[in-house]
């Protein structure tokens, strides 16, 4: 734990290229027995950059909902499936440094254009005079409470005080020093880096816990995708989340809060790897109806689909791999050749074509797992298995020869099927393949961008196959194969335990994800149900302790 | 004749695939929430559209008295052709050319033309009228009114209902209506297939008859309709009357074919020349400085005279004789083509609606 808060310390000191290690977790465990949760395990205390959504969800809540972010943001790594778990080990560059600072002025420079200063203020602002340091201390700290997460300290007051005052008497200009002391909070590692802190836990000397107000930021960004409301920083400040009862009451407050969607959102946008569509391109001669707007809205479409049925319905999360009702705008219908009356917006439909069900067959999946000139069974089969199943697909030998793969059609050749036949006929390719190319080749009815076909090349297309011993003719049967498939369920809770704690799990965690799997199976595999247990488990909280946890400075066996 | 109605087993022909036969069924209604099947539809989205002229070839010898000609510093006579003098600068075809088109009236007379691909009677005596004038010839600007129909500012809209078998089917229901939305395109403005397209809200703009299909030709019964094209932002309605749609239904799930009719003269004067009713989007008469001088720069760029234009109009007409026998109306031919649509009827109010109702836009 020491060697993490003195990362920690330097980090928010220097605040220079950034490079965090998912720290390694020695804890003890027990089977459980019957349904109790097993004893916690904890992992480091992580130091994780706010993502994109979180970040903007942030500056929505606390300065409305109209102000610009104006900054792009760093392409999120990815790790062990999830940016999430990427988060705790990306770094910043200048460049992104750079991002940050525009996004912070535009900020800063749209509440001094509204006039909104005066409302983040709790004295009142001279008009067009110098803002006092009374002001000053008071605004920094009240905005501070809510971007850095936690009260301002000492140390903090004063240096962005000083900072402000700095600005003021070099611009002469009224709101200046209020304008860079929000600049200047807006871009320290304070707000940008999710920091965890921990404490001693009582009875176990080998494990310690998140501070209460780390427990209220892991709480809010897992269940509401933002930062920390003021009720939940004042349960913080009470120790109000130590205590079961009043832990319970927040989860639930939150479970109950419409931002429960964009929670549900944010998990599933990141397992299912949507931040790839912003390197997606498609050959515009070869699929004309792929444009950004179809590449925007095919997001959207399974996001929507997957609140509506998870959350809305309380649906079952297997039946995303079978559901036919789904929304579309007029962009989208274009490409499922399915009508949409509305002219702007969303419209209810069902999949007509027999084929299309479940969000696999979705153009969000379907065209984000092909090339841009064609399909590829097995980009879409390693995609099924990874992101679905969490099995993980070794990586092609460096010497593998494409060009059987990539070669034109001839007499002989002509689907997908036959194109990985020929493929597959090298020793050192054959044995991914056999794992890779059942899930993929079903989805050949689906070309590069998603759209129905029966054949290629003027050949029918095979799509029969079978998913670890269950055959299947056609993509219907293989989406019940696939919602059927044991590792459907297990897999989403790993990812979104892995979501909530931005690190892999380890293997003595095994336990308590049994222990999750089996309650989210008696549960009727509801999501919201998941994240109850998540969130209300002693895990959720546990932190190594780095005095006692045997860290030999590498990662321990993953799951 | 068309045949009574008869049903079939329904069909889907091979070349359609199975997803053909789902493009048949899918009909959206009035209001509807989720969309549900109708059997046998085809919807299209009129994505080209053009006057029935010639190929190029033979243009020359079509007009022996010469080409037409704008009179430079010739007054603006566009709002008042009658008021003109005889435009000696007008020259309209008299020579023996081939002309694309159908036989409208079912005869074939002296001023009739011969078609390609051996059709003989090709009533087309806009192409008579205009056929001499540079910009209606191969490349000229006079089929430019496409361009804002790519642009989205109008369109058209064709439904065949009732099919049971697109090769031959005895009795098929066809409507023709102004297309509410733009047209869909292409990042490289190509237009797409499988977009939905709203029917105009104004029912005047909506024509329905029946129709038979004859080894996949689509033919209709005569009917009046008439729809909307822009120029220079201004709406001019097009009319045709006992107007017919003889269109093949291609392998490709494309249709293709000749939308002709006979177009009153004085409507074809301004929906092409005059612009005397143009209106604006809230159907207000526009002003008439815009009217006035589009017309009179149409006439000045493609090359005639608003008055000889005029005279020329009235002097080829061919249908609709009045009671004094003199013809009211000019036959005239559109090569059309359709991509498969959805077509739906729902409300097409705009967005902003509520803020031009407030006068905010306004």
């Amino acid at each position: 734990m020491k060697a993490n808060l003195i990362l920690s310390n330097v980090l928010l000191g220097k605040f220079a290229v950034l490079t965090l290690l998912v720290g390694l977790v020695a804890g003890c465990n027990e089977l459980s027995k019957d349904t109790a949760e097993p004893d916690p395990v904890g992992g480091p205390a992580l130091v994780r950059v706010l993502t994109e959504s979180q970040y903007r969800a942030t500056i929505r809540d606390i300065f409305g909902e109209d102000v610009p972010v104006n900054g792009r943001f760093n392409k999120p790594i990815r790790s062990h499936g999830l940016n999430a778990v990427g988060s705790s080990e990306a770094g910043f560059s200048p460049a992104a440094l750079e991002q940050y600072v525009i996004s912070a002025l535009g900020i800063a420079e749209h509440l001094v254009d509204e006039g909104r200063f005066n409302e983040l203020t709790p004295c009142d602002l001279p008009a067009g005079e110098v803002v006092n340091e009374r002001c000053l201390r008071e605004f920094v700290s009240e905005v501070g409470y809510r971007l850095f997460r936690r009260p301002v300290s000492d140390e903090q007051l004063a240096r962005f005080v000083s900072q402000a005052q700095f600005a003021q008497a070099t611009l002469a200009s009224p709101y200046a020093g209020l304008r860079y002391a929000l600049v200047s909070m807006l871009t320290a590692p304070e707000f940008l880096l999710r920091v965890e802190r921990v404490e001693p836990r009582s009875h176990r000397d080998d494990l310690a816990e998140l501070d209460a107000y780390s427990k209220a930021e892991r709480l809010s960004f897992f269940l509401a995708n933002t930062s920390p409301d003021q009720a939940l920083l004042e349960a913080a400040a009470k120790g109000a989340l130590d205590i079961p009862e009043k832990l319970s009451q927040h989860v639930e407050r939150l479970l109950d809060a419409p931002t429960l969607d964009a929670a549900v959102r944010a998990f599933f946008s990141d397992m299912l790897g949507f931040g790839a569509f912003d390197e997606l391109v498609k050959d515009l001669d070869l699929y004309p109806a792929y444009n950004t707007t179809v590449a925007l809205d095919a997001q959207e479409q399974t996001l929507r689909d997957i609140v509506r049925h998870l959350i809305k319905q309380n649906g079952d999360y297997r039946d995303l791999f079978t559901l036919r009702t789904t929304e579309l705008t007029r962009p989208l219908g274009v490409v499922y050749r399915l009508p949409v009356a509305s002219r702007n917006g969303w419209e209810l439909t069902k999949f007509q074509e027999p084929n299309r069900l479940g969000i696999q067959s979705h153009l969000s999946f379907l065209a984000l797992h092909s090339h841009p000139g064609r399909s590829s069974p097995t980009l879409r089969g390693a995609s099924i298995r990874e992101i679905f199943l969490c099995q993980e697909v070794p990586d092609p030998p460096a010497d593998v020869d494409f060009s059987a793969v990539q070669s034109a059609p001839t007499d002989t050749i002509k689907t997908g099927r036959d194109r990985l036949q020929m493929h597959n006929n090298e020793p050192s390719c054959s044995g991914c393949h056999k794992i890779m190319d059942p899930p993929g080749l079903v989805l050949e009815n689906f070309d590069g961008i998603g759209q129905f076909r029966q054949t290629e090349s003027g050949a029918v297309i095979d799509a029969s196959g079978d998913l670890d011993g269950v055959t299947y003719q056609d993509h219907q049967g293989f989406a019940q194969a696939l919602r059927n498939h044991r590792e459907a369920p297990r897999c989403v809770v790993e990812k979104m335990y892995r979501y909530a704690i931005g690190r892999d799990t380890v293997w003595k965690e095994r336990y308590y994800m049994d222990y999750l799997i089996k309650s989210f199976e008696e549960q009727g595999y509801r999501i919201t149900e998941l994240m109850r247990s998540i969130a209300l488990s002693e895990n959720f909280f546990s932190i190594a302790n780095p005095a006692v946890a045997e860290f030999a400075g590498q990662e321990e066996e993953s799951l | 004749m068309i045949p009574k109605y008869k049903k079939s087993r329904p069909r889907c022909p091979s070349f359609f695939g199975r997803w053909g036969c789902a493009m048949l069924t899918v009909m959206v209604l009035p209001n509807m929430t989720v969309a549900q099947s109708v059997e046998g539809r085809l919807d299209f989205v009129v994505s080209s559209i053009r006057y029935a002229l010639t190929n190029g070839s033979g243009e020359a010898a079509a007009c022996p008295n010469g080409v037409s000609r704008h009179t430079q510093g010739s007054a603006n006579m566009c709002m008042t052709p009658q008021r003109g003098g005889i435009d000696t600068h007008m020259n309209v075809v008299t020579g023996n050319i081939k002309v694309e088109g159908i036989n409208l009236d079912n005869r074939a007379s002296d001023e009739d033309f011969e078609g390609f691909n051996e059709v003989q009677g090709v009533d087309n005596q806009f192409y008579r009228v205009v056929g001499c004038t540079p910009a209606y010839r191969q490349g000229g600007q006079g089929n430019g009114f496409e361009t804002e129909m790519r642009t989205g500012a109008w369109g058209l809209l064709i439904s065949v209902k009732g099919v049971d078998d697109m090769d031959n089917d005895d009795h098929v229901r066809v409507g023709i209506y102004a297309n509410s939305d733009p047209i869909y395109l292409s990042a490289k403005r190509d237009p797409l297939p499988y977009a939905t397209y709203a029917i105009h809200q104004d029912t005047q703009l909506h024509a329905e008859t029946d129709g038979v299909i004859r080894n996949g030709k689509l033919s209709t019964r005569p009917i009046d309709f008439k729809f909307l094209s822009t120029v220079n932002s201004m709406l001019v309605h097009r009319v045709l009357r006992d107007a017919r749609l003889e269109a093949s239904i291609n392998k490709d799930g494309t249709i293709s074919g000749y939308l002709a009719g006979y177009s009153p003269v004085e409507a074809v004067y301004d929906e092409n020349f005059g612009f005397r009713n143009a209106i604006t989007k809230d159907g207000s008469l526009a002003p008439e400085r815009l009217r006035s001088r589009s017309a009179y720069g149409k006439s000045l760029v493609l090359g005639y005279n608003c008055e000889g234009m005029y005279q020329a109009l009235w002097n080829q007409a061919d249908g609709h004789p009045d009671d004094f026998g003199r013809f009211t109306s000019i036959s005239q031919q559109y090569v059309v083509k359709g991509i498969p649509a959805f077509i739906v009827n729902v409300p097409t109010a705009s967005l902003n609606e509520e803020l031009t109702r407030s006068g905010e836009l306004k």
